[in-house]
């Protein structure tokens, strides 16, 4: 009851001040076109806007990202139904069925019911995030440094090892952004490190152009490797000119929804916990929708419930993702990591603490969330077609460089300092090395942006004890997140040892 | 021995049916006969940041000053957390080369003409902005700005000059007006014009 009063004062609120509800419709609609336009994500659009929201009120700023994450999570269906290309990795599940229901000439249909769906899921997953994530922070208020340091271990392996191919260049990954976050001052002493008498990194490596310079940069530097060959035509089938065909029945709907909720179900599970990012829920939600289908054989030449389920699951992990992150302080995701950049950028420390000192903020951002969906259900349902039609004309040859030129002037912004364009690009190079090399770019980030809570957490908790590690095994939670740690590192290797055993 | 023997061969073996060379995942087998070792990728890349690990643990650590005012366990100091991190990174290192080996990757990516294109794409467009960054330094942002755009443009394919130059100028100064006027933010003016 009490969050719903706060969640009611926080509409109020955001309705009061139009640069906060145009900052959700602007981030929203923007994240929109950025992730149905194949290779720029909202992990991108997310990156490119931080420097922009140096300039909004916290509120406004958080409010702004936040629809970009949904909108873009939303956005990659569009291409995917209408040309046969994910506009997000989280979309790639979704053009399997809904692009053979574009062949039949049924993409209104698959369009109306991706955009039905990822509403449903989301809105779903939001109401979890309201209504419970306050119980779990008070439960967090409790943790001291050495659970803290428990939990950010724990994290940090399982997003290690989760995310990329390999456990060993995940975790390579995660160790590497945890170097680089020491660069700088120390947190307790006050002693510089690796700054090597540059003025500049005695503060540490800027985290905006670190961002920018790792997912932007980096993909730009992707893109460019084929041939972005310019004005290319693509063939957009035109729609069936049954009316039938173009809208979801509300019988087709109802047929859909166990589908939807157990893709939902999928996404608020696994969105919640680290490193569980939006790519692989799709895939649960489809596999365990054709599973439970009166219809399996029609799973992949035109099922809806092929294109509902992985669109429920991925805009359920939206919601899911902000558990973590606002209890814990602990990003579930690269898009939540980037969302922490501007919680970080205003001066805000996420964990517990946030919702006892700014609790109207945090309900704010919850009913921002909410009118975030409400926007792009509205837009998805008038417009999708459109929009896709617009995406197809775009040529990537002209796109991306100004994408270039938006990462150096982001970057620069931030400190009006040259030398933070240079880290960008040398962010840049290393971003793209990383990725050909099948190193975890959410792994490295995350753990740079928690790196200085973890050292601070080991340090402390090393403190309290006069240097005895046994205080990490005599907290039972702490001990807890480390045997955690321990048994899904093992079953892990376990795991992959089995599978690439039996591939050999 | 010889199934072993038979299995590395093969996978060593160039593949030149198909016009490639498999030099990408280049393995070995130390037979009785002399042989040299050629790395496996992964190997290659643990040995790199195996010897960036422990230039940082023998020769940029000791660059941290000791702290004076707290006591001298480990713990409290400055170079622990370094330290422990640059360890941890030595021991995966290790474990990349030795599994590189164990389970040698079959099918990588091989080396063919057109992988060497994307590689100098790629590595144009690094230079360029790097060069993009050191002329920011000295001209300032526009003429950079406009320079290193209209080259992306070229590079990317574009060749139509009735797109490149409108839009390279229009880009440029649209991103001019918006951050230094709407923004209100001191574009960079360069060391020659500062």
């Amino acid at each position: 009851m009490e969050q719903l009063i706060q969640l009611l004062q926080a509409f109020g609120n955001i309705f009061v001040h139009v640069d906060v509800w145009g900052a959700v419709l602007f981030g929203t609609v923007a994240g929109l076109f950025l992730g149905a336009m194949p290779g720029l994500t909202s992990t991108v659009g997310i990156a490119l806007m931080i420097p922009f929201t140096f300039y909004m009120s916290p509120l406004a700023a958080i409010s702004m990202v936040y629809g970009v994450h949904k909108g873009g999570t939303y956005g990659g269906s569009i291409p995917a139904i209408l040309l046969h290309v994910p506009g997000t990795p989280a979309a790639a599940c979704t053009q399997i069925d809904g692009y053979e229901l574009t062949k039949q000439g049924k993409q209104g249909k698959a369009l109306q019911c991706a955009v039905l769906s990822s509403a449903i899921g989301d809105l779903c997953s939001d109401l979890v995030l309201i209504f419970f994530t306050v119980y779990i922070a008070r439960v967090a208020l409790k943790f001291g440094p050495p659970e803290f340091f428990g939990i950010i271990l724990f994290a940090l392996t399982i997003i290690g090892g989760v995310t990329g191919k390999s456990i060993t260049k995940g975790l390579l990954s995660a160790m590497a952004g945890l170097f680089v976050g020491t660069v700088g001052l120390d947190a307790i002493t006050g002693v510089a490190r690796f700054d090597f008498g540059i003025v500049e990194l005695t503060k540490g490596f800027g985290l905006v152009p670190l961002l920018i310079g790792v997912f932007c940069l980096s993909e730009v530097f992707v893109q460019v490797e084929k041939r972005l060959v310019k004005g290319e035509k693509v063939t957009i089938i035109p729609p069936s000119s049954n009316p039938a065909d173009n809208r979801v029945s509300w019988g087709e709907l109802k047929g859909c929804l166990p589908a939807i909720f157990r893709s939902y179900g999928w996404g608020q599970l696994i969105g919640m916990l680290p490193g569980m990012g939006a790519a692989i829920t799709p895939w649960i939600g489809y596999s365990e929708a054709k599973r439970s289908s009166k219809h399996p054989e029609k799973f992949g030449k035109g099922a809806l419930e092929g294109v509902a389920a992985p669109e429920a699951a991925n805009n359920a992990v939206c919601g899911a993702n902000l558990m973590p992150l606002l209890t814990l302080g602990i990003p579930g995701s690269t898009d939540a990591a980037l969302i922490m950049g501007v919680f970080l950028i205003h001066g805000l420390h996420l964990g517990p603490r946030i919702f006892v000192d700014h609790a109207s903020l945090v309900y704010g951002i919850f009913a921002a969330g909410l009118l975030a969906i409400l926007i792009y259900l509205l837009v998805g349902l008038f417009a999708a077609a459109m929009i896709g039609k617009l995406i197809a004309r775009v040529s990537k040859a002209i796109i991306f460089p100004i994408v270039f030129i938006s990462c150096a002037m982001g970057a620069y912004a931030i400190g009006t300092s040259v030398f933070d364009v240079g880290v960008m690009v040398g962010f840049g190079v290393l971003g793209y090395v990383m990725r050909k090399y099948e190193f975890s770019l959410p792994a490295f980030v995350i753990a740079f942006m928690l790196g200085y809570r973890f050292e601070l957490a080991l340090r402390r908790s090393l403190l309290m004890s006069h240097g005895s590690p046994l205080i990490f095994l005599t907290h039972p939670i702490c001990l807890a997140f480390i045997l955690l740690t321990a048994g899904t590192t093992a079953l892990r290797v376990w795991t992959r040892y089995r599978k690439k055993s039996a591939k050999t | 021995m010889a199934a072993e023997k038979e299995r590395h061969s093969l996978l060593c073996r160039p593949d030149s049916s198909k016009g490639i060379s498999r030099r990408t995942n280049e393995c070995f087998y130390i037979g009785p006969g002399r042989q040299f070792v050629k790395l496996t990728v992964d190997a290659r890349i643990g040995l790199v940041l195996l010897i960036l690990s422990l230039v940082v643990i023998f020769v940029l650590i000791p660059t941290i000053p000791r702290d004076i005012f707290l006591s001298a366990r480990g713990e409290a100091q400055s170079r622990f957390f370094p330290t422990a991190i640059a360890i941890g990174m030595m021991v995966l290192s290790v474990i990349l080369i030795i599994g590189s080996y164990l389970v040698p990757r079959v099918g990588d990516r091989p080396v063919s003409s057109a992988r060497k294109k994307e590689i100098i794409r790629v590595g144009r467009t690094a230079v360029l902005a790097f060069v993009y960054v050191f002329l920011m330094y000295l001209l300032g942002y526009l003429i950079p700005t406009i320079v290193i755009l209209g080259l992306l443009f070229w590079f990317s394919g574009e060749r139509r000059w009735t797109v490149i130059l409108p839009t390279t100028i229009g880009v440029s100064l649209a991103f001019y007006y918006f951050f230094g006027r709407i923004l209100m933010l001191m574009m960079p003016r360069g060391l020659l014009f500062g």
